[in-house]
């Protein structure tokens, strides 16, 4: 029984509003395009053992082979991005990585001493979790299974990055040309 | 004048204690081998404008391209792995770009704001900063320019992560030269 999931493929930062840190990424870390996801439609999300309902945007572009994720959460229900964190972990949210999966490494890092703190799924039944260790070891751990669709999705973003003009801060996905 | 730095290639982390450390990325993460690297000699170390002589040690280890590097600093001189961020340990500490042009790099992030707050060179003039802007928006950034030397020892640890058995934490850097 080994864990499938893959490398690091993004990191994740909570803000409070896009504009800033968009402006921060594109001018400043030379990063961008930036792709937003608003008001994000997933199902069965739950925290902390209970079903929640999370109204969340992110914003997604990408350095290299790496994603970076701006998450803004725009109510204030109880979630790993507001009350778990208190900014107690320094600037990263979260680390992500892919899986084939889902419930194999889920079940082995819960032996690990990993907890399922939240989670939930897209229309098309892409699975997700946040797993942390009870002592908060490290960067709270996203597994995530994606559909063939959320896949080719990021590959779009991605390619977008590497044709980057290095100006246009926020892109729409109809707007890259593969 | 345009910054020529590319991707970010480091995550960095202080830590409280290596071997802790190196086993939950090892073990929870998949992330591994790690190498260490004790008692770094470097030269012409500054913290806030001033020569700062500081003993640390790090580790290295890759998951997929990006690099990840585990910061342990021995001695209470301050400096940005300790006072700087108030000893918070196990978040992340920086993000690292490599550039084939630092000077003109740093030059271009003064004057969007950054401060050049640590930095230093290595035996064979690598040279590495650390900047930030006042206002701390996001993580440290740190640029480096390699010498040749340093940028194979990355592509070897690198590749000794895409061949890792899984299982050995640490390997020492004659086992993959």
């Amino acid at each position: 029984m080994e864990k499938k999931f893959g490398p690091m493929m993004q990191m994740a930062f909570v803000v409070e509003d896009f504009d800033k840190p968009i402006e921060f990424w594109t001018q400043k870390m030379n990063i961008g395009p930036f792709f937003k996801l608003e008001h994000l439609n997933v199902k069965d999300v739950y925290y902390m053992d209970q079903t929640t309902n999370l109204d969340f945007s992110v914003a997604i572009a990408y350095t290299g082979n790496m994603q970076i994720e701006l998450v803004n959460q725009h109510c204030d229900t109880p979630s790993i991005y507001n009350e778990y964190v208190n900014n107690e972990k320094g600037p990263l949210h979260h680390l992500c990585t892919l899986t084939d999966d889902f419930d194999n490494d889920v079940r082995i890092l819960e032996s690990q001493g990993y907890i399922n703190l939240q989670g939930g799924k897209t229309q098309d039944n892409g699975k997700f979790a946040y797993l942390d260790t009870k002592d908060r070891e490290g960067p709270i751990l996203e597994i995530a299974q994606l559909s063939e669709a959320g896949l080719g999705f990021f590959d779009i973003m991605q390619e977008a990055s590497k044709n980057w003009d290095k100006k246009t801060a926020v892109m729409d996905i109809g707007e890259v040309r593969v | 004048m345009e910054k020529k730095f590319g991707p970010i290639m480091q995550m960095g982390f202080i830590v409280e204690d290596m071997d802790i450390a190196i086993d939950f990325w090892t073990k929870k993460m998949n992330v591994g081998p790690f190498i260490k690297l004790e008692g770094i000699e470097l030269i012409d170390q500054y913290y806030k404008g001033k020569p700062a002589d500081l003993d640390f040690s790090g580790a290295l280890s890759y998951s997929g391209s990006m690099q990840i590097e585990l910061i342990k600093q021995h001695c209470d001189t301050p400096s940005l792995y300790n006072e700087y961020v108030n000893n918070e340990k196990g978040g992340l500490h920086h993000l690292c770009c490599l550039t084939q042009d630092i000077e003109n790099d740093i030059r271009i992030l003064e004057s969007q704001g950054y401060i050049n707050l640590q930095g230093g060179k290595t035996q064979d003039n690598g040279q590495f900063a650390y900047l930030d802007t006042p206002e701390r928006e996001r993580p440290i950034f740190e640029l480096t320019q390699l010498s040749e030397g340093g940028l194979t020892f990355f592509a070897m640890i690198e590749e000794a992560a895409k061949n890792w058995d899984k299982k050995t934490t640490l390997m020492e850097a004659e086992i993959i030269l």
